[in-house]
C-alpha cells in the first residue's frame, strides 16, 4: 500500500471516504481486479495499525467469517483471539424462562463468533497493507465531494482534488459524505446509552451467549475466552453516568446479581466504554458515482448484533457489482451497479433494522400489554420450531453462500 | 444519409435508421428507451471477452482490432476498449455517431467512429460484431456476407439476434414494447427474426465455421439477463470463425 504525504497521484478508480471496518474491507475485495482505490482518513496511520480496546466484542456470522477469511483478515488474528457463540438464551425481565437456541439444531459446529472490534480494525487494516492497488491518505478530511455524469471530485482539507469513476461513503453513523451528497437519513436517537466492558468470571459460561430483558435496563452477556465475558448494558442515558461512577467491587456485584449469578462471580478487568445509541437508515444507499456503506448506510442497534456483519455484508455486494462491471469494462460508477447494490442491500437489511427496533421498543417498555406480549413470544418462540430455526438460520447467516 | 446513399448499399433500411435516429440522444440513459441493452450489457460483453480470450488463446483483449458493426452511442465499442481492446464502431445513424464520439471523448476513451455501412469500410479486423442488429437491416444474407468480408482471416464474426418463435414473439415483441414499454413500439419486427440455423446457414454460405451459439436468458424476478447454453429461443449469440486459408 502507497502512503502519501504529498498527494502526487489524483486520479482514482474508486476513493473510498473512511478508513474504518465497512471501508477497509470494501477496499480490500475490489483490490487485485486493475482498478486504483484510495482511502480518506482523518486518523493518523498510526491508529489504524494499532487500533486501542474499546470495549466492544462483535459477534460473527458464519458468513461473515467466511468472507473475512476471503478477505485475508483471518490471516491476522490468531484462534485464541476468536471465541464461540454455541448457545444463546433469552430471558425476560426475572422469569426463570428462556427463548434457548442451539448449535446443535442448526447443524453448525457453533451458532456465531465473538472478535473484538479493536482486532477487526486491526487485521483489517494489515489486509489492505499488503495491496499495491491501494493507496490511504491519512489525516485528511473531506472538504467537498461532487459528481456528475462525467465523474466525481473529493477536494480534500490540504487543497488536493480527487477525481474518480465511484466515491464510496464509508464515514459512519454521521456521515458527512451522506450530507454532502444530499442523502436523507432518518435518525433514531433512544435516549439510551450502551456501556460495555470485560468482565472476569469463576464459573463457566458454556459457550452462551446471554440477552436478559429487564425492562428498563437490557443486559447482554457474551462468552470470550479465558475465562472472560464481555458485558452489555444498555440503559437510559441520564443513568449511565452514575454507573460509570460506580465503584468496581460494588458494579460488578449489582451485574451479578442481575445476572443471577449464572456465570459465578464477576470482576471487573478494565474500565467500561459508554457508546450513546443512535440508529439510522439512509433513505437511499446511492446517488449519482456514489455510493453508502456500512454505518453510514445503516446504523443498527447492538441488540441483535448485525452492525459490522450487515456493514461486510453491503462491502460484499458492492463489491461484487463493481468487480462485474469492471470484468466487462463497464462503467463501475454508472447507476446499474449502484442500483443492483441499493436493492440487494436493501432487501437485506430493511427488515432486520425495522425488526429489531420493534423488538427493542417492546422489549424495553414496561406496560403490561407490552410484559405479556413478550412473555407470550418467548413461550411460542419456544414452541413453534420453524419460528426459532428461522431465527438461528438468520443468527447464523448459514443459509447464505 | 442521402437517398442516392441508400439506393447504393444493400444492407441499411431507411426506416429502420429513423426510428433509431429518434432516439439517439439518449443512448447513454440508463432509464432511457436503450435501457434493455444497458442491462444486456454486462452479460454480452462478458460473453465476447470469453469467446475471443478462447478463440486467440489470449487472456486479455489487449491488441486486438475489433470493429463494431451498427454501434449505435457506442455501448459495445466503450466497455472493450477499456478492457484494451483497438475499437472501431460503425453505424449508418449519423446522430448515434455523433453521441458515441462526444461520450467516448468525455470519457478519455481512443475508439474510431465511422459513419458508414459495412459495405463502405475499407479495412478487416481480428474481430468483428454485429449485436442486435441484422434483424434491423434490409437483406440479411448480403449483411452477413459483408460483415465476414470484414474479418481477418483466422479472425471471429460474432452476432446476436432474436430467435423466430412464438416465445421470442411473447417475450421480444409483446412483453418488452407494449407491456413493459422496454422499447418503442416498432422497434422489432418479428418477421425480420432470424433462426439460429438460418443464420448459421448464411454464415456458411460466407465461408465462416460457425464455432459457437449460446442463449440469453431474462430472469423477470431478478431483472437480471444470463448466457444459458440450451435457450436459445430468444436471444442467442452466434459466433463463426474465418479460415485462415
Amino acid at each position: 500500500m502507497y502512503c502519501m504525504k504529498k498527494q502526487d497521484q489524483t486520479t482514482f478508480d474508486i476513493v473510498v471516504i473512511g478508513g474504518g471496518p465497512a471501508g477497509l474491507a470494501f477496499a480490500k475485495a475490489v483490490s487485485g481486479q486493475g482498478l486504483s482505490i484510495a482511502i480518506v482518513e482523518p486518523a493518523p496511520r498510526a491508529v489504524l495499525e494499532k487500533p486501542s480496546y474499546d470495549g466492544r466484542e462483535i459477534a460473527l456470522t458464519h458468513f461473515s467469517k467466511k468472507t473475512m477469511s476471503e478477505l485475508g483478515f483471518f490471516d491476522h488474528i490468531t484462534a485464541d483471539q476468536v471465541s464461540m457463540i454455541k448457545k444463546a438464551h433469552v430471558v425476560n425481565g426475572d422469569s426463570p424462562y428462556a427463548l434457548k437456541f442451539d448449535h446443535r439444531e442448526a447443524g453448525e459446529e457453533t451458532l456465531g463468533y465473538m472478535v473484538s472490534n479493536q482486532n477487526i480494525r486491526r487485521s483489517s487494516f494489515a489486509a489492505v497493507q499488503g495491496a499495491d492497488d491501494i493507496t490511504l491518505l491519512d489525516e485528511r478530511r473531506v472538504d467537498d465531494l461532487t459528481s456528475d455524469a462525467s465523474g466525481a471530485r473529493v477536494t480534500l482539507d490540504d487543497g488536493q482534488v480527487l477525481s474518480a469513476r465511484l466515491v464510496v461513503g464509508a464515514d459512519g453513523r454521521f456521515s458527512q459524505s451522506r450530507r454532502k451528497m444530499g442523502i436523507a437519513c432518518d435518525m433514531l436517537e433512544w435516549g439510551r446509552t450502551c456501556l460495555v466492558g470485560v468482565m472476569e468470571h469463576d464459573g463457566a459460561h458454556d459457550d452462551t451467549a446471554y440477552e436478559c430483558f429487564h425492562y428498563d435496563r437490557t443486559l447482554a452477556v457474551l462468552p470470550l475466552n479465558n475465562g472472560l465475558v464481555s458485558v452489555v448494558i444498555t440503559l437510559p442515558s441520564e443513568e449511565a453516568q452514575d454507573v460509570l461512577d460506580m465503584d468496581p467491587a460494588a458494579f460488578a456485584a449489582d451485574i451479578e446479581a442481575r445476572f443471577e449469578g449464572r456465570v459465578g462471580a464477576m470482576r471487573l478487568t478494565q474500565k467500561l466504554h459508554a457508546y450513546p445509541l443512535v440508529c439510522n437508515y439512509a433513505k437511499s444507499f446511492y446517488a449519482p458515482r456514489f455510493a453508502l456503506l456500512g454505518d453510514a448506510a445503516v446504523g443498527m442497534h447492538p441488540v441483535t448484533a448485525h452492525g459490522y456483519n450487515l456493514g461486510l455484508r453491503g462491502a460484499h455486494t458492492l463489491a461484487q457489482e463493481v468487480i462485474q462491471m469492471a470484468r466487462t469494462g463497464g462503467d463501475i460508477g454508472s447507476s446499474l451497479p449502484l442500483r443492483h447494490y441499493n436493492r440487494a442491500h436493501n432487501i437485506i437489511c430493511k427488515p432486520i433494522y425495522l425488526g429489531t427496533n420493534t423488538v427493542v421498543k417492546l422489549y424495553t417498555d414496561q406496560r403490561k400489554p407490552a410484559k405479556i406480549a413478550r412473555k407470550t413470544l418467548l413461550h411460542l418462540g419456544n414452541v413453534l420450531k420453524p419460528a426459532r430455526d428461522m431465527i438461528t438460520r438468520q443468527l447464523t447467516e448459514s443459509h447464505v453462500a | 444519409m442521402s437517398s442516392t446513399q441508400a439506393a447504393k448499399n444493400t444492407t441499411v433500411n431507411d426506416a429502420e435508421i429513423i426510428h433509431f435516429s429518434r432516439d439517439s440522444h439518449q443512448w447513454w440513459d440508463e432509464d432511457g428507451p436503450f435501457a434493455p441493452l444497458h442491462r444486456l450489457n454486462p452479460v454480452r460483453i462478458g460473453y465476447i471477452r470469453d469467446q475471443i480470450e478462447a478463440h486467440f488463446s489470449c487472456s486479455d483483449l489487449h491488441d486486438k482490432s475489433i470493429l463494431d458493426v451498427g454501434c449505435g452511442g457506442g455501448l459495445v465499442c466503450e466497455p472493450l476498449s477499456r478492457l484494451g481492446a483497438q475499437m472501431t464502431g460503425a453505424d449508418a445513424d449519423t446522430q448515434a455517431i455523433d453521441v458515441a464520439k462526444a461520450h467516448s471523448q468525455q470519457g478519455g476513451l481512443d475508439i474510431t467512429y465511422l459513419n458508414q455501412p459495412v459495405e463502405d469500410i475499407d479495412a478487416q479486423y481480428d474481430v468483428v460484431l454485429a449485436l442486435e442488429i441484422i434483424e434491423h437491416v434490409e437483406n440479411p444474407q448480403a449483411f452477413v456476407q459483408e460483415c465476414a468480408a470484414r474479418v481477418k482471416p483466422g479472425g471471429l464474426l460474432i452476432m446476436s439476434t432474436l430467435n423466430r418463435t412464438v416465445k421470442s414473439f411473447l417475450g421480444g415483441i409483446v412483453a418488452a414494447e407494449y407491456i413493459l414499454r422496454w422499447v418503442p413500439q416498432g422497434t422489432h419486427d418479428w418477421k425480420k427474426f432470424i433462426k439460429p440455423s438460418e443464420l448459421t446457414r448464411m454464415m456458411r454460405a460466407a465461408d465462416l465455421d460457425a464455432s459457437d451459439l449460446t442463449g440469453l436468458h431474462y430472469d423477470p424476478i431478478s431483472a437480471q439477463f444470463t448466457l444459458r447454453r440450451n435457450t436459445i429461443d430468444v436471444n442467442y449469440l452466434l459466433s463463426a470463425s474465418k479460415p485462415l486459408r
